[in-house]
């Protein structure tokens, strides 16, 4: 939504860092600049660190008044919107793992609608090197029109399982009784904005910053001698 | 502007610089205001009341708040009328239309379509009439028919105390059918002949007037014929003349109104005569109707200025519903695309009032030209009726044949001549053969009877001929297989009139010496099969918007008998009439057309108002449309073309009980014209507060969606108006589909009413082909039939997605609807950069620009924008493009909007060298410098634009295309996207962005 790529490179959070191994660089992808234009399926773009590659359908970087009467409202700025049945894979561009702790997002419907409209919902996949790939099922705002606003989604109980990820996926999709079992038939697009990650550095770098760390604090410790 | 006058404005060159500037010519204009007309006036003005009559009651312009409103609108035309430097005006509208008419100059209409409250300006134009034993044939003087039954009030469902107003070409008042006196047998009698009255005064709802003329005083209306009014104002401001044979008052001068009055309304059992031929009794549909004619038509001395002005039209629909008319009858063409003219929207305020309007569909038929297809409007088809007057022909030789034929009789045998034979001194020989005026020999067919050939000429001509010449009987035959109907004409001698397979036998027989033969009633006559479909109705579907079906419905309307004008008036007897001191005779005649179907919907639906006081037109409409008979064709079997009659054939009896009805109210009118993003007109509500409503959920008895995507659901309400509760089954038929109703059921309380929705599936119907079938509500009594038509659809694109964001770099999403599952290629093509082109042109100058297309090109489009025009939109040029350089070639389209707002695009064009021409209609004297844009988009131009599809589309169903383009501001681009099933094309849209 707005310009918040946030790079917490301060000394001090890297004193954190070596305070707990837990505390890592926390980044907002947020759309903006001149990534916007048009992604064809298996096309991807970057930003902050982390790629995005449009899946299956198309996807467009760009804002509300590009999609006409079913632009979503509440964000005047860039974001991704999501087509048909398409599918947005997020991964570090540098192969880390990251955590993801929130995101934006608001339902694009059809024009015209499909009689009846389903009920569609946002899913999120964790990829995980150590677990299956799991999901967790976030409800769009709702909408008397055909413009539906954004809803932010930031609880962290709702992203507690989403740590030490490879990649994560987002698609819509028919809930029913629990499952996706029902076809979208194109009428799984979603706006998505704001994707809140934070890189997780991994083991090997862990192991050299704290070595790194003990050797600073040694030589503290001799010099204060 | 019209397009129309962007001819005129360019033919007229020389004309114009001749008449100089201070006489610039002026045109009758209809100037529609914005606030609403008194009949639906919703008191939304402080201070001033309500006018709109309650659903069931007549409007009254005496009241109070009629008169305060009206004097409102008056005030408030005469501020605007000064502001334009108080042109003449030609008719105030009051009642079902807001406005004037006025004779303007083409500045003052421009000045006046950008003054505050001016909805519309538009020019009047002259729209075309469109030209018994049908009472029976209807089954509605048989025994059980509707005729037979009582009201209320006892009184038998003859039209009692509902009043018919026709608008047409005036009255001929010497026809017994206006009469409202019985002779001592009881038949009717006209209002100069003694007998006794049988008509009340007229009902206490009437307010109209007997207008007194030249050739029509007040005493030939009654009680019968209760106001007559005329409306010649339009026409003479026009320029157009009378011919001298015409009444510049209530009486007719041309027979069409005459014969639709009497057909609607006229009196029942009027023994009449053609030119003085005996023909037996003719009846109107509700005899007992109380008859208002408006007069609006007009004989003129050319063919183009013959007619009826809308603008004179506009006050007789204005005074019509103000006198409390109840059903309107205009058989008079009309609009086929605009649910926002004039007439359609008078129409509407005055469906709005209470009152029924029944219009002719046209006589453009077969082709696709349905008139009037305003969904308030009953548009009436014609088709045939099943009493043929038939007479055989006996050659000497032993053959006959049996043809049409008037003459019911005995013709003795006597000499048959081929008129080819006996050509006048000095006459061509085709002259000869058609039997033209003055082609034959005066003396040599005495006594004979003589064979002539159709074509060319009337065909009561044609035995007018053989008369002059001392023939005893004329057989016409026919020549042509395209123009192969029988029409039974009162010619001025005995005629047989036979088709195609029958000449050569004829006239091989008539050309020897001595040939022979005779007339008679045939022996065996062949069985009449009836209705079946007029050539020349015009056909759907509706050109305006193809869910709404038209025509409604279909009546008789070929060889209808009805009261007519006396034509054989010599100049001196007219001109004696007009000051009173000769009386003419009565007189019937024979015509076809959809003007002679409409009358008898008008005279059915006189006979429901009668029956049910409180319905509303809408209601009637669906009684009428729900309850039809089939129409046939020739072989008997059912005719399987809808676009000809629409619901079917009118079948009164059952309308007057017809279960359910399909109700709307002016509301529902005004959400459709909501829906199609039209204004309706004030006094309906704005579409801010009414809604919309999809064309096909428009509560109609009718169902029809012109463009299914794979499957689509419709909804309708349904009233029951049984009189008891009853349970009402659902049945439907419509092959390719599957229709699913829910509820299939409906258990209805008396007067209640209920809600269902019908869901339409495609399953093997062919892509833009329609299919015709029925929907049913049956109680086991009762069968409430209403037409269900569907066509699926292709695939749908928008024609053109615009972008005008004043960026370089830009990506658009648009939606696409495919009735296919599978896979889309999205095929790209520009952006091309807007070649411009610098001009000027004075008021009535062109200026042409050649444009070279090459082979291959998707599109070529030329604009004009106010921006790029001097004098912005207060100027108005016009723009029109030829396939040759420099005008020359042809018209490949033309754009004449007003202001200089001007697009022409053409698709797909052929090579050559094509040329835009402006055309200056109001500039500056000096003339007004412009910048014209043109493009021509391919065979393979430009890779700035990108669009990317679904990965797969579903029959049926949306799917999303992505666009995206970076290109340097400041400019005009045009581009395609072309979308491809594997290597068919199945869409096309346009690109246009205007990033300047």
């Amino acid at each position: 939504m707005h310009k918040l790529i946030r790079r917490l490179y301060a000394s001090a959070a890297i004193v954190g860092a070596a305070l707990s191994p837990q505390a890592q660089a926390s980044t907002v992808i947020d759309f903006e600049g001149g990534i916007a234009g048009l992604y064809f399926a298996g096309q991807s773009f970057s930003q902050g660190g982390f790629t995005m590659t449009a899946g299956h359908d198309f996807g467009t970087v760009g804002v509300a008044s590009d999609l006409g009467s079913v632009g979503p409202s509440g964000n005047a700025t860039q974001f991704f919107f999501n087509s048909n049945d398409g599918l947005l894979t997020l991964r570090n561009s540098t192969g880390s793992l990251f955590n993801l702790d929130g995101f934006s997002a608001a339902f694009v419907p059809l024009n015209p609608p499909p009689v009846p409209t389903p009920t569609t919902v946002l899913v999120a996949v964790g990829l995980s090197i150590d677990e299956p790939a799991f999901g967790t099922f976030f409800s769009f705002a709702n909408s008397a029109t055909s413009s539906f606003p954004f809803a932010s989604y930031n609880n962290p109980a709702d992203f507690g399982r989403f740590k030490n990820l490879v990649g994560v996926q987002f698609y819509a999709c028919v809930l029913d009784t629990g499952v996706c079992a029902t076809p979208t038939l194109n009428n799984g697009q979603f706006a998505i904005d704001d994707i809140k990650v934070t890189a997780v550095p991994e083991p090997t770098t862990l192991l050299l910053m704290t070595a790194g760390l003990l050797g600073l604090a040694l030589r503290a410790r001799r010099s204060a001698r | 502007m019209r397009i129309s006058r962007f001819a005129l404005a360019t033919g007229l060159i020389a004309v114009a610089c001749a008449a100089g500037a201070q006489t610039a010519a002026r045109k009758t204009y209809i100037v529609q205001l914005a606030d609403a007309p008194a009949a639906t006036y919703t008191g939304t003005i402080s201070g001033l009341a309500a006018t709109r009559p309650a659903a069931g009651a007549k409007l009254d312009v005496r009241a109070p708040a009629v008169r305060a409103y009206v004097r409102h609108l008056d005030a408030q035309r005469n501020s605007q009328l000064a502001a334009v430097g108080n042109p003449q005006v030609i008719h105030r509208y009051d009642i079902t239309f807001n406005g004037y008419s006025a004779q303007l100059t083409a500045a003052q209409a421009q000045a006046l379509k950008t003054k505050a409250g001016v909805l519309s300006v538009t020019e009047s134009e002259v729209r075309q009439l469109d030209t018994t034993r049908t009472p029976a044939f209807l089954g509605l003087s048989t025994p059980g028919g509707l005729w037979s039954k009582l009201d209320a009030n006892s009184n038998p469902v003859k039209g009692e105390n509902v009043i018919i107003g026709v608008i047409d070409s005036g009255v001929w008042p010497e026809n017994a059918s206006f009469g409202d006196k019985t002779d001592g047998g009881g038949a009717p009698v006209a209002y100069n002949q003694a007998g006794t009255q049988v008509y009340g005064a007229p009902p206490a709802k009437w307010k109209g007037v007997c207008q007194a003329g030249p050739g029509f005083t007040a005493a030939m209306c009654n009680n019968k014929l209760i106001g007559a009014r005329y409306y010649s104002t339009a026409f003479k401001a026009s320029g157009a003349t009378m011919i001298p044979l015409e009444y510049d008052s209530p009486r007719d001068g041309g027979g069409h109104g005459t014969h639709t009055a009497s057909t609607s309304g006229g009196n029942n059992n009027v023994v009449s005569t053609v030119n003085g031929t005996a023909i037996g009794a003719i009846s109107g549909i509700a005899p007992r109707a109380r008859l208002a004619t408006y007069k609006v038509c007009w004989e003129a001395t050319t063919v183009a200025t013959t007619g009826c002005y809308t603008a004179d039209t506009l006050k007789a629909i204005d005074d019509a519903v103000a006198d409390g008319v109840d059903v309107i009858n205009f058989s008079v063409s009309g609009t086929k695309t605009n649910f926002l003219d004039a007439v359609e929207i008078a129409y509407l305020n005055a469906t709005t009032a209470g009152v029924f309007v029944a219009a002719s569909a046209g006589n453009s038929g077969p082709a696709n030209e349905v008139a009037h297809m305003s969904p308030w409007i009953m548009t009436v088809a014609a088709s045939t009726h099943d009493r043929q007057a038939l007479a055989e022909l006996n050659l000497g030789n032993g053959s006959s044949f049996i043809g049409v034929s008037v003459f019911g009789g005995n013709l003795p045998a006597a000499p048959i001549v081929l008129s080819s034979s006996i050509p006048a001194a000095g006459a061509l020989q085709l002259h000869a053969d058609q039997c033209r005026l003055n082609s034959l020999d005066a003396t040599a067919a005495i006594g004979k009877i003589i064979v002539c050939d159709r074509g060319s000429n009337a065909r009561v001509e044609k035995s007018a001929e053989a008369k002059r010449i001392g023939g005893v009987g004329m057989v016409l035959l026919n020549v042509s297989a395209a123009a192969n109907g029988l029409v039974a004409d009162f010619h001025t001698l005995p005629t047989v009139h036979l088709p195609l397979a029958n000449r050569d036998a004829v006239r091989a027989y008539a050309a020897l010496a001595g040939a022979t033969a005779s007339f008679s009633p045939p022996a065996n006559p062949p069985p009449v099969v009836a209705p079946v479909m007029a050539d020349f109705s015009s056909r759907g579907p509706n050109k305006a918007n193809g869910n709404v079906l038209k025509p409604d419905i279909s009546g008789p309307g070929v060889d209808i008998l009805a009261g007519y004008i006396d034509g054989s008036l010599t100049q001196a007897q007219h001109d004696a009439l007009l000051v009173g001191n000769f009386t003419p005779a009565a007189n019937a005649n024979s015509l076809s057309g959809t003007s002679m179907s409409s009358p008898h919907v008008a005279g059915a639906a006189a006979l429901l108002r009668q029956l049910y006081p409180s319905w509303s037109p809408a209601a009637i409409k669906s009684a009428m449309m729900t309850s039809t008979n089939d129409i046939k064709l020739a072989n008997g079997t059912a005719d399987p073309d809808r676009w000809g009659y629409g619901a079917g054939h009118m079948s009164p009896t059952p309308s007057a009980n017809p279960g359910l009805v399909y109700d709307a109210t002016p509301a529902d009118y005004g959400r459709f014209l909501c829906g199609l993003s039209l204004t309706p007109p004030a006094g309906l509500g704005s579409c801010g507060t009414l809604g919309t409503v999809l064309p096909w959920n428009l509560n109609l008895a009718s169902l029809t969606a012109s463009d299914v995507p794979g499957t689509l659901t419709l909804t309708r309400t349904v009233k029951n108006v049984t009189g008891a509760a009853a349970v009402f089954n659902a049945s439907t038929t419509l092959p390719g589909w599957t229709v699913l109703v829910t509820p299939a059921s409906l258990n209805l309380a008396a007067g209640a009413s209920g809600s269902f929705t019908v869901k339409l599936t495609n399953v093997s119907a062919a892509v833009g082909s329609w299919t015709f079938g029925s929907l049913v509500w049956s109680d086991g009594v009762r069968t409430v039939r209403s037409p269900l038509s569907a066509r699926p659809l292709g695939f749908a694109a928008p024609s053109v997605v615009t972008d005008v964001r004043a960026a370089g770099k830009g990506s658009k999403v648009f939606n696409i609807v495919s009735a296919y599952t599978g896979t889309l290629q999205v095929v790209p093509n520009g952006l091309v950069e807007a070649t411009r082109s610098s001009g000027s042109v004075a008021q009535n100058a062109t200026q042409c620009f050649n444009v070279n297309v090459p082979a291959g090109a998707e599109l070529a489009r030329f604009q004009l924008f106010n921006a790029d025009t001097a004098g912005g939109g207060a100027t108005d040029i016009d723009l029109e493009v030829f396939n040759g350089p420099n005008g020359t070639g042809t018209s490949v389209g033309a754009s004449g909007a007003g202001q200089s707002e001007e697009l022409v695009s053409l698709a797909s064009p052929a090579a050559g060298i094509y040329s835009a021409c402006v055309a200056g209609f109001t500039t500056p004297p000096a003339g007004a410098a412009f910048t014209l844009s043109s493009w021509v988009v391919g065979p393979a131009v430009g890779t700035t634009l990108k669009a990317a599809g679904p990965a797969n589309v579903f029959a049926g169903g949306t799917a999303s295309i992505g666009l995206s383009w970076a290109v340097p501001a400041g400019k005009r681009y045009l581009g395609t996207v072309k979308f491809m099933n594997g290597a068919s094309v199945v869409g096309r849209t346009t690109v246009f962005v205007d990033n300047h």
